[in-house]
This record gives C-alpha cells, sequence and structure tokens, in this order.
C-alpha cells in the first residue's frame, strides 16, 4: 500500500493566555521569558489545548473535510500542518508542497499590484519567475481581475481580493491545498466557480483539506471528513456521518418533512413528529397561507411519569422563534396521561399568522421545571406561499414583523 | 497530474514538530533560497518607490556623515594616519558601520512587520530578517562605487591586504545577520529594542574608530572599547582597504566577541521561532 501523504501522529497545541500584565511587571517576566522557554506558569498566566492527540492519515489525492464548531481547534490543525505554527507536541509527517489559503488574500502585500503578489506567492512555493509565468494567465482569468492585475491590491474590494486569494492557491503548482473557510466571502457565483474547481483538483489527484461550516459544501466536496470536538478527533469517516454527529452535538438539525425517531429518556420518548393538512389529513409540508395545519406529536411513556409538557416552537430559517405554544398553556389541567402507552397529541396552527416564507417547526418535550428533553432534535420543514391570486403588498412588514395576525385598518375623516 | 508537471519537488517530505533541529533551518533555508531576494527585492521596492530622491538616499546619509566628519576633525592632523586622506579614512569605516547598522535596525522589525505574511503562509521566517541584511548590503554596494570615485579622485591605490577583503565583508555580513535575526526575535517578545536600537547606534558612531584612529583610544578603556563588534570590521575594512594599521589584540576580541554573538543570535532564533505565531 502506498503511505499516507499526510501523516499526524499525536499533534496538540498549546496555548498561553497572558493576561495583560499590570504596569511594573513587564521587566520581570520579561527577563523570566527570555531566559527560561520552560518555566512553571505564572499565576497569571493560563494554559489551555487548543487541540490535542490528534492521530490521522491521508492519502495521496483524498479530499478530507474539517468539522467542527468555532473553537474546536480547526484552524490551529490547519496551520499547524501548514506549517505557520508549531505544535507543542506529537509530529506530523507530510510529503510534498502545500498550498494554504488560511485567510483571504494569503500573503499579499497591499501596496504591491496583483501581478507582483502573483509572482511573489510563487515565489513562496519556491518557484521562479518563468514557473509562475506559466499559470498566471489562468490565475487571472479564474479571478476574473484582467483589468485590475496592475493595480495595487489595496485598492481591490474584499470580493476582487479573496478571489485572487483562492485563485492563486488553486492555480500553483502544488501537491496539497488547504483551504479554511476561504470561500465563506464571496458571491454565490464565484464560490460555485470556487468548488468546480476544487472538485476538478481533486479529480487530478491533489489532495485538500478543508474547513469550512458549509456543510453542504463540505458534503458535495469531500467523501471523508475529521469531526473535531473541543479539540480532540471524534470521528474520522464518512462525511455524511460526521456531519449528523456534528449537528447533533451542534444543536443543529436539519428539517426533515417528517420525523420519527426516539429520543427523550428511561420514561418517555418522541417517537413521530409531523404536519398533517386538516381537510385530507395527509401528511403535507406546504400550504397556502390561510390553511390550518395540524401537527401531529407522537410519543411513548415506558414507566408512568408526572408533569409531561409537550409543545412546539414555529421558527424562521435563522432560528429565531416566532410562535410558540405548549400543550397546557391556557387550560387549567391539561389532560394528564402517565400510565405507559403511545399517544398521540395534535395541535392546530392556522397559517394565516403567517407571512408568506420558510420556516421550521420544533418539537419540545420535557418534564415541567426539570429538564427539557426534546429542543432542537426533530425540526420539520414547513413552507408557506402566497394563495393565487393574492396581491403582496406586505414585502416590508415582512421583514420586520414575525406574524400576520389578522389586521384590519379602518380609514375615516373627521 | 498538476503537481508532478511542475517545478516543485513532489518528494518533498516535511516534519512536523515542537521544536526543529538547527538542520532543518538550515535545510529550509536553502530550500527557499530565492524568496531571500525575491523578499529583499520586495523590501527595497517598499522602501524607495514612494521617495522622491529614491536610492540616492543611500548615499546621502554617509556622505553627509564624512563630510560633516571632515569639516569637524581634518584640522586635527593626529586623528587619522599620516598618509591616508581624511576623507576616504572616515568614509572606508563608515562603510561596514554603516552595513552593520543599518543591517541589524532593519532586521529588528522585520518578523513584527510581516506578520501577516508567515502567520499566513508557511515559509521559513528567518528569510525576513536576513532581507534585512541583504537590502542593506545593497546599500553597501551603493556607497562603495562611492568609495571607488575617492580613491580616484585622491590618487590612492588600495593595500595588497585587498585580497582578504571578501572574507572581511563575509565576517560583516555574518556579524550583521546574526545579530539583526536575534534581534527581530527579540522584538516578538518586547519591543524595548526598537526603542534602545537608534540610540545605541548614535552612540556608536562615536565609540567606532570612524572619525578618529582606535590608537587614540587610551590604553586602559580599550579592552572595554573592543568588546564592540562594530570595532574589529571597521578596523578590518581600513586594514584591508588602505593598507592602515590594525591593533590586532582589539581586532581579535572584537571580531571574536561578534562571532559569538551572532552564532548565539542563530541558535536563539531556532528556539524562539517556534512561538512568533502564537505571540503575534
Amino acid at each position: 500500500m502506498q503511505e499516507p501523504v499526510i501523516n499526524v501522529k499525536g499533534l496538540g497545541k498549546e496555548f498561553n493566555l497572558k493576561q495583560a500584565a499590570g504596569f511594573g511587571t513587564g521587566i520581570r517576566n520579561a527577563v523570566q521569558n527570555l531566559f527560561r522557554s520552560h518555566q512553571p506558569p505564572l499565576p497569571h498566566q493560563r494554559k489551555f489545548w487548543a487541540v490535542r492527540n490528534l492521530t490521522f492519515e491521508i492519502e495521496q489525492g483524498e479530499s478530507v473535510g474539517i468539522i467542527g464548531m468555532n473553537g474546536s481547534g480547526k484552524s490551529t490543525l490547519l496551520k499547524m500542518l501548514s506549517g505557520v505554527m508549531y505544535p507543542t507536541e506529537g509530529e506530523a509527517k507530510l510529503k510534498g508542497s502545500i498550498g494554504s489559503l488560511l485567510e483571504v488574500g494569503t500573503g499579499f502585500h497591499h501596496e504591491f499590484t496583483g501581478r507582483e503578489n502573483i509572482y511573489f506567492a510563487g515565489a513562496l512555493l519556491g518557484l521562479h519567475k518563468s514557473e509562475t509565468k506559466k499559470y498566471f494567465d489562468d490565475i487571472v482569468a479564474f479571478a476574473e481581475l484582467e483589468k485590475f492585475i496592475d493595480i495595487p491590491v489595496k485598492h481591490y474590494s474584499t470580493g476582487m481580493f479573496m478571489r485572487l486569494g483562492f485563485s492563486t492557491s488553486a492555480h500553483l503548482p502544488t501537491s496539497m491545498l488547504f483551504v479554511d473557510e476561504a470561500l465563506a466571502v464571496g458571491d454565490t457565483a464565484f464560490q460555485r466557480k470556487c468548488v468546480n474547481r476544487m472538485k476538478y483538483l481533486a479529480r487530478q489527484g491533489r489532495t485538500q483539506l478543508f474547513v469550512s461550516h458549509d456543510m453542504n459544501t463540505i458534503q458535495s466536496l469531500c467523501p471523508r471528513s475529521l469531526l473535531l470536538i473541543n479539540g480532540t478527533l471524534y470521528e474520522s469517516q464518512v462525511t455524511a456521518d460526521c456531519i449528523a454527529e456534528y449537528e447533533k452535538i451542534a444543536g443543529i438539525t436539519k428539517p426533515v418533512t417528517q420525523w420519527t425517531g426516539h429520543i427523550g429518556n428511561e420514561n418517555v420518548e418522541l417517537t413521530r413528529f409531523n404536519i398533517l393538512s386538516r381537510e385530507t389529513a395527509n401528511p403535507q409540508n406546504e400550504f397556502q397561507r390561510g390553511d390550518t395545519a395540524v401537527i401531529h406529536l407522537s410519543y411513548q411513556i415506558i414507566h408512568p411519569i408526572t408533569d409531561l409538557v409537550i409543545g412546539i416552537e414555529v421558527c424562521d430559517q435563522i432560528g429565531n422563534v416566532l410562535l410558540r405554544s405548549r400543550a397546557g398553556d391556557f387550560e387549567p389541567n391539561p389532560p394528564e396521561m402517565k400510565e405507559p402507552g403511545i399517544y398521540t397529541a395534535a395541535v392546530t396552527i392556522d397559517l394565516g399568522l403567517l407571512y408568506p416564507g420558510e420556516y421550521n417547526i420544533k418539537a419540545d418535550m420535557g418534564i415541567h421545571n426539570i429538564v427539557r428533553l426534546v429542543e432542537n432534535q426533530a425540526v420539520l420543514e414547513l413552507k408557506v406561499k402566497t394563495p393565487q391570486g393574492e396581491q403582496v403588498n406586505h414585502v416590508h412588514s415582512m421583514l420586520q414583523s414575525a406574524a400576520y395576525p389578522p389586521w384590519t385598518w379602518q380609514f375615516s375623516r373627521e | 497530474m498538476i503537481s508532478s508537471s511542475s517545478g516543485v519537488a513532489q518528494k518533498d517530505i516535511r516534519i512536523i514538530k515542537s521544536q526543529p533541529s538547527f538542520r532543518n533551518l538550515l535545510t529550509e533555508l536553502w530550500r527557499s533560497k530565492r524568496l531571500v531576494f525575491a523578499h529583499a527585492v520586495r523590501e527595497i521596492k517598499i522602501r524607495y518607490t514612494p521617495s522622491v530622491l529614491g536610492i540616492a538616499w543611500v548615499l546621502i546619509q554617509p556622505v553627509l556623515v564624512t563630510v560633516a566628519f571632515a569639516f569637524l576633525f581634518s584640522r586635527f592632523s593626529n586623528l587619522a594616519s599620516r598618509d591616508i586622506p581624511y576623507p576616504l579614512f572616515t568614509f572606508v569605516a563608515l562603510l561596514p558601520w554603516q552595513l552593520m547598522t543599518s543591517g541589524i535596525s532593519r532586521s529588528t522589525t522585520t518578523i513584527v512587520d510581516n506578520k501577516h505574511l508567515f502567520t499566513k503562509v508557511h515559509f521559513p521566517v528567518i528569510i525576513l530578517p536576513l532581507a534585512g541584511t541583504i537590502v542593506s548590503l545593497l546599500d553597501f554596494f551603493v556607497c562603495t562605487m562611492f568609495v571607488c570615485i575617492l580613491f580616484i579622485y585622491y590618487s590612492f591605490t588600495p593595500s595588497a591586504n585587498i585580497v582578504i577583503f571578501p572574507l572581511m565583508l563575509f565576517l560583516t555580513l555574518y556579524i550583521t545577520a546574526g545579530i539583526g535575526v536575534m534581534f527581530s526575535a527579540f522584538t516578538v517578545k518586547t519591543r524595548d529594542i526598537g526603542h534602545a536600537l537608534p540610540f545605541g547606534i548614535q552612540l556608536s558612531l562615536f565609540l567606532t574608530p570612524i572619525a578618529y584612529d582606535a590608537h587614540l583610544v587610551p590604553e586602559k578603556w580599550q579592552m572595554i572599547y573592543s568588546l564592540n563588534p562594530l570595532v574589529s570590521v571597521c578596523l578590518g575594512f581600513r586594514w584591508t582597504l588602505l593598507g592602515a594599521d590594525i591593533p590586532l589584540d582589539m581586532f581579535l576580541i572584537s571580531i571574536t566577541v561578534g562571532f559569538i554573538a551572532a552564532t548565539t543570535g542563530f541558535i536563539y532564533f531556532n528556539k524562539a521561532r517556534t512561538h512568533f505565531s502564537d505571540v503575534l
């Protein structure tokens, strides 16, 4: 078998969080720092491991995604592999040259023109000017900067800067390409172009590491991913599994049309969650404004319990809760169903309350004042459309108003 | 394959660990030798493009210092050797003084100034302070041409010791680079060097045998005086180019101090470089 091109063994990085030193402590610390590189931590210094015990291998030509929440150590890992940061412990062995795009416009100098910066980027990789020249036209064409290539990059817009940065890294001949969140900027069209370029490079056998919060891109680019959780490697396997695990931990759940599963505790579990049309009693996710939907929550009581709370939340696409209801909010005594068995709670919602758009409905289950058992794990998608023939005049209110109660306006003249 | 058709060697193996060896520093540096010059050229462009007089600035300073010294001191005929014209005597010593002081002061801030670069792309960081020395070396060559003019003007024949001049220049560069590299690493931790340096350089103009001959230093101070590495290079340049007397004990002490300082500088840099991107 071929040896892996990236071989990481027990890699770890510890950071020293120094608190701002008070006046007068500077000299003492400076003297200590200069002469003792491994002194015991001073009381005002806090240390923490950004990543630790990372061990994995990457084969030639693999495209691997790195997934994790903010602060989970993704960027630290990529920085260490790129060689701009040194690990505190462990070792990594890399074969081949590396092109890294750790931030927009890697290593560009603002006073220089795009042309000069491209050649300098080549020099950073050890390329002679004549070698970089071979890739120059492709870089410029891809970045769509033909007209601006001879002006200093300080006059570039963020988008132009980013396009040049990506294009340079993705065209210069490196055997590996590391990309950290670089696609976050730029318009959708260019992002698609970048993704296509990376796919092309992957087919050409270039090894790629890709950090992103955009799960769709990761999924389409990387068959395999590494999931980092608080600096340790949680899984390194099929991307889809990593994403599912990540979303579970991050509390992000992809909305589905209907949900089935088992979440809860040893006494009670949510088992089914879906939306039905009131008219047809069939599962449905697209409604017209003014329709009434029925939301069903099925749950199983395994051992007798008390104080079970069932509810729903209607959220917008960013996660803001727009409407919320819990069984028993208004009736003084909700039906107490304590005995083991399978139950279904149904709640109707008048969709006349919502502006046309896409929403998420979250199931909410818990024990009153004790624990929330289901919070973000079961999410349904809901589309509300404008009924045919209805005139849309409400764009402005839509942006600033969560709901659409049946307002009535009346005007009169005194 | 894209990668194999290029000039980038596929078989490069890079080992990343907490404390790279000194050999690793040298191999990395050798691999990116081109980059040292690319960076130096970039530094020169940044420095001279925005000024009207451009590269002429390199000459203005040493020439003015020489003129000032000549104007002030040429009457004291005992300051310099009798058979060497005073401006030549001064300017030849100013050459290495300027090479060293400007090289060191230029190197000192390079790492802090280029943090946007080395925290984003991998390359041997040592090329940043080294490029500082190289830029000063180019300034030095410009000034050397002026020396040639002085030689012709005074119809002065260079001494036969000139064969040793390349070695002398190399030693000067080594000491400059070593101290520059050390200061650049210090500056990452504390900016004090940046404050002390201009003052130190000013002072060194008088504590180095530039306007006067080293023989004039009182005997009991010669030991301490020689601890300044600049002393040796100035004496060495005068000896190789002008054939002036060289007080050997002073020269040796001074050059040893410089050599040790420079070597320590490189070793210190190798240890300190792993923390640069953490601190900045």
